[in-house]
């Protein structure tokens, strides 16, 4: 078989036994020129698993794992949370050069934390023990490497953070610029190597060995502070993707605390507001009641009469007395009532005061009161007081908004979150310590080869080789070697450069499409990406830039490896979406995966889907069970292509419209 | 596979401009592409000497 490997598609994979239902995946290739797969899946239902699952199948990282909880920790991950499993399998199906089948078969032991590789080549059935992939691929299949090729939004930070140097790390692995390093290694060993055979020695054979066993001394110090610089600076990209994640979640709850004080001004402004209309229905509810003939038609239709004996009376200021004297000799009162006794002795003895001017002008209001009053309907009364109830109910619902307002302010997460930073900022500062300052530590000619600073280390390496060469008499071969790893170094810088200038002019050509309304272009990416004219960027931005970045670096390996991506869309506006979506069509020339949330699907992968000619696989996959009743009962109105009861606990759908309808219909191409 | 266009390029150029045997370059470039191909046996030492023959210090 050639070692030349110019291309890996994953064909599909299936789950047994993990925290994923048993199901297989197949990812079609029709004339091997299918390269976009997109998977629908339900939220917290396995799309990590497999991401990790899929990285496992290419490095096996979960070895790298030293801390026995942390390994526990990976492995439980991946087990059945409901009913765990002693023991799970996962397989992988790729194709490589479009032609030849690989299987790797991932088996894990949930009892002891272990996991067994097994690898079929070609065809065949026999199956050989370990991840035995071509050589070429080996080389390329660095940690990095599948990092950023299995993405999620994480290195979108990442990417900014001038302290991780993320950007020139991943040019150097897409680009093999470590190869130029590797050689400059072969001319130490082959030095090292020469100097053992050399016959010209300066010095005695043993101040050669105790040379040599300072050196050996001081490069095992270097190799154990580079490895643990390593750790540091992968343990500190965790706490500091820890501490984003927690950011970002202080950040939403700041934001929603804020609609929460709009909330809770808008809340107070209606109890105002409905205190305000209570007390103009309670003016209008009195005004009904503080007048009789309002509410009452018997008290209306008396103090009418009243009045009207009062006009017909006349009732003149000057003739009262006698109108009086003549009243009492009436058979009737002035208000139609018989005048009997009681009334008339009554009338003679107050008469007197009721004649005066103050009197009429008492009873002259009262007439003119009463003329004005017109007759009310009771539905009007009606109106009046139905609307104080309502009143006095919206003042009832203002109260309830605004104690539901103050229970949604969530203060506790606020500590807890702040806590836990604060845990995280303790455990970096050592970090932080060691990576500034510690290995920076100038040398002395006091120092030791125990001391962890990588500069006095790599002084103290060159003074004792210079010692060496000079015993060995290799000091020209030194300087030869030197002037080779010299060049090496400087084209392995140029080379990082001119990579980094091309890939800026790559995503700044995208920019006014992918960031049509808030156009920022990348000014460098020496170490992180900084932008034109602008110190920030929004997180939406970022992942965009972070898409432009890596679609422009990943079309420059030669090896067309998946690129495979968790939630492509999320944290980007529906307009970028679409434009990503764009750019991924039209500039990716490697296999896409990505698995994807219902939110994400609209304007992502109908695009997707339109700017690939539908030459795209759609796959919805679920898990089966008494939560999803709702799904299978959707998935079974579309059985074309449908695996409803192929598999025990979960469905796999292969079919375009279900994709579609999944959780909510798209308007846009179907069929 | 092979190695990015780029890195021969410049490869090519420091060389050049370092008034070093262009042959350097030839050796260096097979080498990487040899390194991209996974091959493994890589004749280190036939290449080392080769090069330490032609640099000019």
């Amino acid at each position: 078989m050639s070692e030349n490997i110019n291309s890996v598609k994953i064909t599909g994979w299936s789950y047994r036994g993990l925290n994923v239902p048993d199901y297989d995946i197949n990812l079609s290739d029709p004339d091997s020129k299918r390269n976009f797969s997109l998977i629908l899946q339900l939220s917290g239902q396995g799309k990590t698993t497999t991401l990790n699952l899929l990285r496992y199948s290419f490095y096996n990282f979960l070895d790298e794992i030293e801390n026995k909880q942390t390994r526990k920790e990976a492995f439980d991950a991946l087990n059945n949370k409901e009913n765990p499993n002693e023991k799970g399998e996962f397989k992988l199906f790729i194709k490589l050069n479009n032609e030849i089948n690989y299987t790797i078969n991932l088996k894990f032991d949930f009892k002891d934390y272990k996991i067994e590789y097994f690898t079929i080549a070609g065809d065949g059935v026999g199956s050989d023990p370990g991840l035995n992939l071509p050589e070429s691929l080996k080389d390329h299949i660095s940690a990095e490497f599948i990092k950023k090729s299995f993405f999620n939004l994480e290195l979108a930070d990442e990417l900014f953070d001038e302290q991780e140097k993320e950007t020139d790390k991943t040019i150097i692995n897409i680009c093999k610029l470590y190869f130029l390093e590797k050689i400059g290694n072969a001319f130490d060993l082959y030095k090292k190597d020469f100097e053992s055979k050399t016959g010209n020695l300066k010095v005695s054979n043993e101040e050669l060995i105790s040379f040599k066993h300072a050196r050996d001394k001081i490069e095992n110090q270097l190799n154990y502070v580079t490895k643990k610089e390593n750790d540091f600076l992968e343990k500190r990209k965790m706490l500091k993707n820890e501490l984003n994640s927690l950011n970002n979640e202080e950040k939403k709850i700041r934001q929603a605390n804020n609609q929460i004080n709009e909330k809770l001004t808008a809340a107070e402004e209606a109890i105002r507001d409905c205190e305000n209309d209570l007390s103009d229905s309670f003016n209008n509810c009195y005004n009904f009641l503080k007048n009789p003939m309002k509410f009452s038609n018997e008290y209306f239709s008396l103090l009418n009469n009243f009045e009207k004996n009062l006009t017909k009376m006349g009732i003149p200021k000057s003739v009262g007395e006698s109108f009086f004297s003549e009243l009492i000799e009436s058979e009737e009162c002035l208000c139609g009532n018989h005048m009997n006794e009681k009334m008339k002795e009554s009338i003679n003895q107050n008469k007197l005061k009721f004649l005066t001017d103050e009197t009429y002008n008492v009873l002259n209001p009262i007439k003119v009161k009463i003329t004005q009053t017109t007759s009310v309907e009771k539905s009007e009364f009606d109106i009046v007081f139905k609307e104080l109830t309502k009143k006095m109910g919206d003042l009832n619902k203002a109260k309830t908004k605004l104690s539901n307002v103050t229970k949604s302010f969530d203060q506790d997460r606020i500590v807890e979150i702040r806590d836990k930073k604060s845990e995280i900022n303790q455990k970096i500062e050592p970090i932080n310590e060691f990576i500034d300052n510690i290995i920076n530590q100038k040398w002395q000619d006091t120092d030791t080869p125990n001391t962890e600073s990588k500069k006095s280390l790599e002084k103290q390496l060159s003074n004792i080789t210079k010692q060496i060469e000079e015993a060995t008499d290799t000091v020209k071969l030194g300087k030869q070697i030197d002037l080779i790893k010299k060049y090496l170094s400087e084209i392995k810088k140029d080379s990082l450069d001119e990579i980094s200038n091309s890939i800026i002019e790559k995503i700044n050509i995208e920019v006014p499409r992918v960031l049509k309304y808030e156009p920022i272009f990348v000014k460098s990416i020496k170490n992180k990406i900084t932008f034109k004219d602008r110190t920030g960027a929004s997180q939406g931005q970022k992942v965009r830039i972070t898409y432009l970045f890596l679609i422009a670096l990943l079309n420059r390996s030669s090896l067309k490896f998946p690129f495979i991506v968790d939630s492509p869309a999320t944290a980007i506006d529906d307009l970028s979406k679409e434009e990503v979506a764009k750019s991924l069509a039209n500039y990716i020339d490697s296999q896409y995966i990505a698995f994807l949330l219902t939110p994400e699907r609209d304007d992502f992968a109908d695009v997707l889907d339109e700017e690939l000619k539908k030459n795209i696989n759609l796959i919805v996959a679920f898990p089966k069970n008494k939560y999803t009743e709702n799904l299978i009962a959707q998935a079974k109105e579309f059985p074309d292509n449908t695996e409803i009861e192929k598999f025990t606990n979960g469905i796999v759908s292969y079919n375009r419209d279900f994709f579609y309808s999944f959780r909510g219909r798209s308007n846009k191409i179907r069929d | 596979m092979s190695i990015d266009p780029k890195i021969i390029e410049i490869l090519k150029r420091k060389i050049l401009d370092e008034n070093q045997d262009m042959e350097i370059s030839q050796i260096l470039e097979n080498w990487l592409n040899e390194l991209d191909e996974g091959k493994k046996d890589l004749n280190q030492e036939d290449k080392i000497k080769a090069i330490l023959d032609k640099i000019n210090v």
